[in-house]
């Protein structure tokens, strides 16, 4: 298995995305602010659901999506020029991570290489990994995804012998950088794909979190024949339903199910019940507005206060994104940001070093910081207290010295972005054209890193 | 409500088209759960609270048999207009 989020490793390693205990201020985790969901109503519908339908909806169900479910999808998707199709287009998942996991398993083969927009969702990679393929940088010029380079990339790696028939990206208020790609690039990047046999993978959890209620045509409303997408709950209600879609055409979506059905049998037909009955009763206007404007003003106090304390002249440099849950900032003196969260875990705030979201450990000069579940008041001080952990990059930090101290910790140490193997194995050592060498296989593996289960892991991986 | 406006409320909220109002919403293309979802609708829209036991074949509702149901539960009971049975009904 690859590890991802939460094995346990030390503080500089692994940024405790989920927790927020003592005085610590998390700028990690991406969590959704749930302080804005109407919970008395909610109790009172599960409540209904219970005593009405309890016998059906806790029941074991079948791999389709609950056809109750599907207007609440078709509203959502087509606020983005999207369309669902119907149920036969339509896999319910528990959330996209297992969507991910789903089509990596049940439309690639072992060995394939899938490219990925980077910098990536480490668990897009960790998912991908685990299915056995072999992420690849996606080229990228300053306006995101470059279709031009790919059509050359796709060209070299076919006559390297490589298969490639997939590319994921998450085009809408990225995570990490909370990029989004122009309509235009997408048009452009759905006719190389299609001219070169590429399927594209759409990953959208924050597309309708635009802070203005701005949203961008998904990829999938232009091309839904040359399309999966990801769609989730998550973020536009909670995560802890655990509930999200894949929209795809048909004869995928039909394999997606059959893979859907091997990895958990049937979806909770109480959660679809559960978000059905609440699109229906109060359609998803109003809670959308509310995330919108939270998420819009906390990205405003954390940009203001990341503009009072680093500068904007200053070695630090981010873009104040348009939506989404993340800033991503980047030094441009290449200071390693893993040392950093050491630095900044001592001084009670915490992010998540930019190399966990490199394939093979690039990105390791930045870091993201989000703001959706940062509490207002506690904003300015988390930055105050960042300032100072990132001041020190100024000192002696520099990602070259991270690597070479990171070289002697020994190959096979726990690694929670790349698979253990990686380590070893040259195949998989992959780096997309903008990756940084210096930062190379060995990505994630903190040099304090203890060996803990994750080693034994890499071993069985290795005699498997 | 009378039943062809129940059967409007049904068709929004299922998604489909109610060509008899007796015919058990299984057979017009209604699942279990889009049953629940409806029941839970109607109970919202009504404000009152539904006996799940009238209900306890959920995949043999009719339109008809839900509206009668419903009334009687609606406060004041009113009598079934005519033409129609009047007795609770579990299908």
């Amino acid at each position: 298995m690859t590890a991802m989020w939460t094995d346990t490793q030390p503080a500089a390693g692994m940024p405790r995305l989920f927790e927020r205990g003592e005085d610590l201020i998390s700028f990690a985790g991406g969590l959704p602010d749930l302080d804005l969901l109407p919970l008395k109503e909610l109790s009172e519908q599960l409540a209904r659901l219970t005593r009405l339908g309890g016998r059906i909806a806790l029941q074991y169900s079948t791999p389709h999506l609950a056809k109750a479910l599907v207007p609440a999808i078709t509203d959502l998707m087509a606020r983005e020029g999207g369309s669902a199709g119907g149920a036969g287009n339509l896999v319910p998942t528990a959330g996209s991570q297992m969507g991910l996991l789903a089509l990596g398993l049940g439309l690639a083969t072992p060995g394939e290489t899938v490219l990925c927009q980077t910098p990536a969702y480490p668990g897009a990679a960790a998912a991908f990994r685990t299915a056995g393929l072999r992420p690849y940088g996606a080229p990228e010029d300053a306006e995101g995804l470059d279709p031009q380079a790919l059509r050359a990339t796709v060209a070299r790696l076919r006559a390297e012998g490589r298969q490639v028939r997939m590319l994921y990206c998450n085009p809408t208020f990225q995570n990490p950088t909370g990029a989004t790609l122009s309509v235009e690039r997408r048009h452009q990047l759905l006719d190389v794909a299609r001219e070169s046999g590429l399927l594209i993978v759409e990953d959208n959890p924050y597309g309708l979190l635009g802070f203005d209620g701005r949203t961008f045509q998904t990829l999938q409303g232009i091309d839904p024949e040359n399309v999966v997408y990801l769609g989730t709950f998550s973020k536009v209600f909670a995560p802890g339903l655990r509930c999200g879609w894949i929209a795809a055409p048909e004869p995928l979506a039909g394999r997606l199910r059959r893979t859907t059905e091997v990895m958990a049998l049937s979806p909770s037909a109480f959660t679809q019940a559960a978000l059905a009955a609440f699109h229906a009763r109060s359609g998803w206007d109003t809670l959308l507005d509310a995330y919108r404007e939270r998420y819009r003003e906390r990205c405003g106090l954390m940009a203001d206060a990341l503009q009072r304390e680093l500068g904007t002249d200053g070695p630090w440099r981010w873009r104040r994104p348009d939506g989404g849950f993340y800033l991503w900032l980047r030094h441009t003196g290449r200071a390693g940001t893993r040392r950093l969260a050491v630095a900044a875990a001592e001084q009670g705030v915490s992010f998540v070093p930019g190399g966990h979201f490199g394939l093979d450990g690039e990105c390791a000069d930045t870091l993201r910081l989000c703001f959706s579940n940062a509490p207002r008041d506690r904003i300015a001080e988390g930055v105050s207290r960042l300032a100072v952990a990132l001041r020190d990059a100024e000192t002696d930090a520099k990602v070259t010295a991270e690597t070479d101290s990171r070289a002697g910790a020994g190959a096979g140490a726990g690694s929670y972005l790349s698979p253990d193997s990686d380590a070893d194995s040259d195949s998989d050592a992959d780096s997309g054209p903008d990756a940084d060498s210096g930062t190379g296989a060995d990505s994630g593996t903190g040099a304090d890193s203890g060996t803990g289960a994750s080693t034994g892991t890499g071993a069985e991986r290795r005699a498997a | 409500m009378n039943q062809p406006q129940f059967d409007q409320l049904v068709e929004e909220i299922c998604a489909v088209r109610v060509t008899d109002s007796e015919t058990p919403l299984v057979d017009l293309g209604v699942d279990s759960l889009h049953t629940v979802a409806l029941v839970m609708a109607v109970e919202d829209r009504f404000g009152i609270e539904l006996d799940p036991d009238a209900l306890a074949d959920l995949s043999l509702t009719s339109s008809a048999g839900l509206l009668r149901v419903v009334r009687e539960q609606l406060p004041g009971r009113a009598p079934a207009p005519s033409g129609s049975t009047s007795a609770p009904s579990g299908e």
